[in-house]
């Protein structure tokens, strides 16, 4: 009971934090906001080209608004639940590729 | 001072006798083994004693399996070997066999694709590990294969005319199959996909069209090998026989040279008239002996006195085909005369029993000084595995081209006579001949 419990609370926390962090409201999704480091560079190179040309939209699409000083219509924001990691999976096997060239470099 | 003058030689003395019994005293027959696994899969084994194990993983995978819409796969194939596989990174192969010291190399001809290892005895386990992962697994990812692409841009750049010639005989002699090109055409490049890859070497790469060879380790080592080697089994796939049409095939490329391969229909891998014919080819002539010396070949004969040019006699032979015919660069004003030459010469070839007594030393030369390089061997018996389903040592190719009698290559050259002629121009051809003009 108790786990269920820290559960829903941990979700709503979750959902809270995402909606405090506001760039749901220009429509982006949480992989737009990655910095763009060489990791994320490569990973963007690895992945299809349509859904790069979706994620540039987005972006394109979230600094016009914030140029004008506009959010989106609310029924049009991203939801946490539509929110998808295209991205994260990617980065982190760019890192881990990198990480074990490293180790080499350093051990031999 | 003087026990300086003592000691020094002493110790040269015992440093040196220990060095030279260091190296493997025993003398051993070189010896060829050779088998047929269960899952069809040739494995043979040439034990030479030498430290450095040879390791040629082969398949029947060459240029001449590739479907129509997709060709040039089989140069993507043998340049993208060592890219990233399922279970290591490219970065981790090449390193980890860069620090035993092993190397793998992926070369390849029409008929088959060779992956070859080169490692010390006691490297042996960890190289091999790399070399089936390698090609076994590999996942051909997109964006390595794009990061390949100026590899493949050089590597086409960089083709002498004398192989385009080559090349396109080829194709003008076959047209499909056998016609196929070596080598992807630039328009190609970037346009064969990661699935079309998978794809050519699930269907090609099969346990019934491997041939495994291991020259520096004996026969259990290599059948040890094709045991480890987990290739995935598959229906056969009929492969289409080739037939010689014959036709010309040219292309312009301005310079001051025209290059030129023109050939008739040869022999068949591992008949008696494919070694007659290669004896020829020799006897033809392969240029001046000496540098900077007269060239008196029967082929530099017929041509006569025209200026300084080259022409070798060449003879190649594959599983239900081959070419036998020549290779020339002649200046362009003079390739009217020059090819008309060596055309009458092919048609009606007449060679002296001292030109044929030459081409069979200088066939024999070839053949030993090409079996003392390991690499070249290993993949040289994977193929007569493949052809003939057993092989020979070069000793006995070297018995077999002195038991080939004057008979025999007369015989063989005026069969080979009686079949049209094909050929292939690259260079400046302002004033080369066609082929119903010869």
């Amino acid at each position: 009971m108790a786990f269920r419990t820290s559960a829903v609370a941990l979700n709503n926390m979750k959902r809270w934090a995402y909606k405090m962090a506001g760039f749901n409201k220009y429509g982006l999704l949480r992989d737009d906001c990655l910095y763009e480091t060489e990791d994320v560079t490569e990973a963007l190179r690895r992945i299809p080209q349509n859904v790069v040309d979706e994620r540039n939209f987005r972006i394109v699409r979230a600094i016009q608004l914030s140029m004008t000083k506009n959010i989106l219509p609310k029924e049009e924001w991203t939801k946490l639940e539509e929110d998808v990691l295209y991205l994260t999976p990617t980065v982190e096997q760019v890192k881990k590729e990198r990480e074990e060239r490293e180790n080499w470099e350093k051990n031999y | 001072m003087a026990s300086k003058s003592f000691i020094t030689p002493f110790i040269r003395h015992v440093t040196t006798r220990g060095y030279a019994q260091a190296a493997p005293a025993t003398k051993r027959d070189p010896k060829l083994t050779s088998c047929v696994m269960p899952h069809k899969t040739f494995v043979a084994a040439f034990d030479n004693g030498s430290p450095v194990t040879r390791v040629t993983v082969a398949f029947k995978a060459g240029s001449r399996y590739e479907p129509q819409s997709e060709l040039g796969i089989a140069h993507v194939i043998r340049s993208s070997a060592g890219l990233s596989t399922k279970h290591a990174n490219n970065f981790i192969m090449s390193r980890k066999l860069a620090q035993i010291g092993a190397s793998v190399t992926a070369s390849g001809d029409r008929e088959f694709i060779y992956y070859t290892l080169e490692t010390t005895q006691d490297n042996m386990s960890a190289a091999l590990d790399v070399l089936s992962n390698m090609i076994t697994c590999q996942e051909y990812r997109p964006w390595e294969l794009s990061d390949n692409e100026p590899r493949l841009k050089f590597e086409i750049a960089a083709l002498p005319p004398q192989v385009r010639a080559v090349d396109l005989l080829h194709r003008a002699a076959y047209r499909r199959n056998l016609g196929n090109s070596l080598f992807i055409s630039p328009k190609r490049i970037g346009k064969i996909s990661s699935e079309s890859l998978q794809h050519y070497t699930g269907t090609n790469m099969s346990p019934s069209r491997c041939a495994i060879v291991v020259v520096g380790g004996t026969q259990e080592k290599a059948n040890m090998i094709a045991q480890n080697l987990t290739i995935p089994a598959l229906d056969p796939t009929p492969s289409e026989a080739s037939k010689y049409i014959g036709g010309e095939l040219r292309k312009e490329m301005g310079g001051d040279l025209a290059h030129v391969a023109i050939a008739t229909q040869g022999a068949v891998a591992g008949s008696a008239q494919g070694l007659a014919l290669a004896i020829a080819a020799k006897a033809l002539g392969n240029g001046p002996v000496t540098k900077w010396g007269a060239d008196n070949s029967p082929l530099a004969k017929a041509i006569g006195n025209i200026g300084p040019f080259a022409a070798a006699g060449f003879n190649v032979t594959y599983s239900d085909n081959g070419l036998f015919g020549v290779v020339l660069s002649v200046p362009k004003d003079e390739a009217n005369a020059a090819v008309k030459a060596v055309a009458g010469l092919l048609k009606n070839p007449k060679l002296s029993n001292e030109a044929i007594q030459a081409g069979k030393s200088q066939l024999k030369l070839q053949v030993l000084s090409e079996a003392d390089e390991g690499s070249s061997l290993a993949e040289s018996i994977a193929a007569q595995g493949f052809y003939t389903g057993q092989a020979k040592s070069p000793a006995d190719i070297a018995k077999e081209i002195d038991a080939v009698s004057t008979n025999d290559i007369a015989s063989a050259l005026s069969g080979a006579a009686r079949n049209k002629l094909s050929m292939g121009a690259a260079g400046n051809l302002a004033f080369l001949p066609y082929l119903d003009e010869l």
